[in-house]
């Protein structure tokens, strides 16, 4: 308990570092003062200043700490669930759902504001988690079939969204930011619409924390010591769902948080799946958060897209990590 | 793993427990239209280290799953001894290894022992967890392996290390499909010994077995099974030609 009170005290500072960083630094070079007069004092019209620190920064700071978290949450999630090491939101085709009803309404098919895209969104997330709940609930279903299934899935729920994007003739900025992740974009309104479809998929994660414990030990043992599988599986995977769709309607596809944060979780706290859950939101929203850091800064004051930090830089550290599981 | 402390507590049936006998009345099991299981009367009580024998297809393992109440009966009915007895009481009392354990990513040893005791809030015992897990890997002999991870054990170990989980659950009847085929002779000899040692202190132990010398030289009853009959209920002080001939006879 120690160890994970001390574990979980250094990802909040970091966390916080990080949202420091994002708030204080940026291509516009505001001092101190005129931070702090953006993000506190009144709204004065010709002043850039609020705009800058209330408008631009701070939603996109929001929205990457709920992002990484709800991916994190999401992973540690569908893994515990599936027995799999390798589940991830957006290789399982959570995000792939989501991505797909983005598309549309970047392509025009679909009129939609913010809140209903993201609600559509996470319908579809929870439907691309319900199809894995089905297949993974079949006897007899290995983890590693379990896995093809889910990247299959994961492929071709990308190939349609990037299908609509192609076909629609839509090669904007946004159309790129929904395929790799990028939290170039986000309003206030994202913000509302991660916040709460966040705390629906935690809340269910929250009941289910305790029983999917046992869910590794495979489904006749885990029923026989009481915990229900099917029904564990499905209120995870559902609540997956509403994690990595919310993620997607705000930020895109942003790959590896889903699939770095519980392994590092484990690494740091241990194999306990409610330790790994809970830890894995502060953990994802902290590489979340780092990495946009990273793609807003380094190449100022153009930027790229964070999904592709994530990629560049979590593929090494998830080989790493990998090896050691080994 | 031949070392018995003269309190084990992992292989003490629960002695707030009244033991019990599991009924199993006239039980028939039909799949696609073929008997697998054909009129079985039997009864597995508490204090006893049973062998279930038999040939492949014999109806074996469909017989310890009725058991297990994983699958239900097509005639005849599986229950405890006492006269309030439903099939869920069936589903505490049982702990059961099926015979295609699983492979848990993540975990140690330890910690899928551990799982054992999943929800259980108190120990009328007054045994911690980690010293119940602990005694019981040092009684199958995985105690070295309490810290590797789970799928990294060779399969004799993996087994030995299920042996120690279900050794940890609390329930008064055990019962191991085929659990120990892969591993060494000297530590099948000692999981035997260690089966019987449990069932004399009060368990219940039902194990489906090929290994006839070793059930004919430790369980205290036979159960030998041939085209989905009991052909043989009794003493297993007997000549193992006798029982390898009970089990291939045509009927």
């Amino acid at each position: 308990m120690a160890r994970f009170a001390v574990v979980l005290t250094c990802v909040l500072l970091a966390t916080i570092a990080a949202c420091i960083v994002g708030i204080a630094f940026g291509p516009a070079d505001l001092s101190p003062g005129e931070l702090l007069r953006g993000l506190f004092g009144p709204a004065e019209s010709g002043d850039i200043a609020p705009v800058i620190a209330r408008q631009l920064r701070l939603p996109r700071v929001v929205v990457a700490l709920l992002a990484g978290g709800a991916l994190g949450t999401a992973g540690a999630l569908i893994q515990s669930a599936t027995r799999n090491p390798i589940g991830d939101p957006h290789l399982f085709g959570l995000g792939g759902g989501a991505a797909i009803v983005q598309s549309t309404i970047i392509a025009g098919w679909l009129t939609a504001g913010v809140a209903v895209g993201a609600t559509v969104s996470v319908a579809a997330s929870v439907a691309g988690a319900s199809c894995i709940a089905f297949f993974a609930s079949r006897d007899g279903v290995s983890h590693w079939r379990l896995a093809i299934i889910g990247v299959s899935l994961g492929a071709a729920t990308v190939a349609v969204a990037v299908g609509v994007l192609t076909y629609a003739q839509v090669f904007s900025q946004h159309s790129l930011a929904l395929m790799s992740g990028s939290l170039a974009y986000p309003s206030w309104a994202d913000a509302q619409s991660i916040l709460i479809w966040c705390a629906v998929g935690l809340v269910l994660a929250f009941f289910v924390a305790h029983r999917l414990q046992v869910m590794v030990l495979g489904d006749r043992i885990a029923a026989r010591l009481g915990a229900r599988p099917n029904v564990t599986r499905w209120i995870a995977m559902i609540a997956a769902g509403f994690l990595a769709g919310a993620s997607v309607a705000a930020a895109g596809v942003l790959g590896f948080a889903g699939l770095l944060a519980p392994h590092l979780a484990r690494l740091l706290v241990g194999n306990d799946s409610r330790r790994v859950i809970w830890i894995s939101f502060p953990l994802g929203a902290c590489i979340v958060l780092w990495a946009d850091q990273f793609a807003r800064i380094a190449f100022a004051p153009s930027e790229i897209p964070v999904g592709m930090v994530m990629t560049i830089l979590g593929a090494p550290l998830m080989i790493a990590v990998a090896r050691r599981l080994s | 793993m031949n070392r018995r402390p003269s309190k084990s507590h992992a292989t003490q049936g629960d002695a707030t427990q009244t033991p019990k006998t599991v009924e199993i009345r006239s039980v028939s099991y039909d799949i696609g239209g073929r008997r697998i299981v054909n009129d079985v009367t039997a009864s597995l009580r508490a204090g006893e280290f049973v062998c279930l024998l038999g040939a492949n297809g014999a109806g074996k393992s469909t017989l310890i799953r009725l058991l297990a109440n994983e699958l239900k009966p097509t005639n005849g009915t599986i229950s405890c001894s006492d006269a309030s007895q439903t099939r869920s009481d069936l589903n505490d009392a049982v702990a059961f290894l099926p015979s295609d354990l699983p492979d848990p990513p993540f975990l140690t040893v330890g910690e899928v022992v551990a799982l054992a005791r999943w929800n259980r809030r108190s120990d009328s015992r007054d045994v911690s967890t980690t010293e119940l897990v602990n005694e019981a890997l040092e009684l199958c002999g995985a105690s070295e392996w309490c810290d590797r991870k789970f799928d990294e054990l060779s399969g004799g170990e993996k087994e030995r290390a299920w042996l120690a989980f279900a050794m940890v659950q609390d329930r008064p009847f055990l019962l191991l499909d085929e659990s120990l085929h892969a591993i060494d002779y000297n530590a099948q000899k000692s999981a035997f010994e260690l089966l019987s040692h449990a069932a004399a202190r009060g368990r219940g132990i039902l194990l489906v077995t090929h290994q006839l010398h070793m059930a004919t030289a430790t369980a205290d009853r036979l159960w030998v099974m041939r085209g989905g009959r009991i052909v043989y209920d009794g003493s297993a002080q007997h000549d193992v030609d006798h029982i390898a001939d009970l089990m291939r006879q045509s009927d």
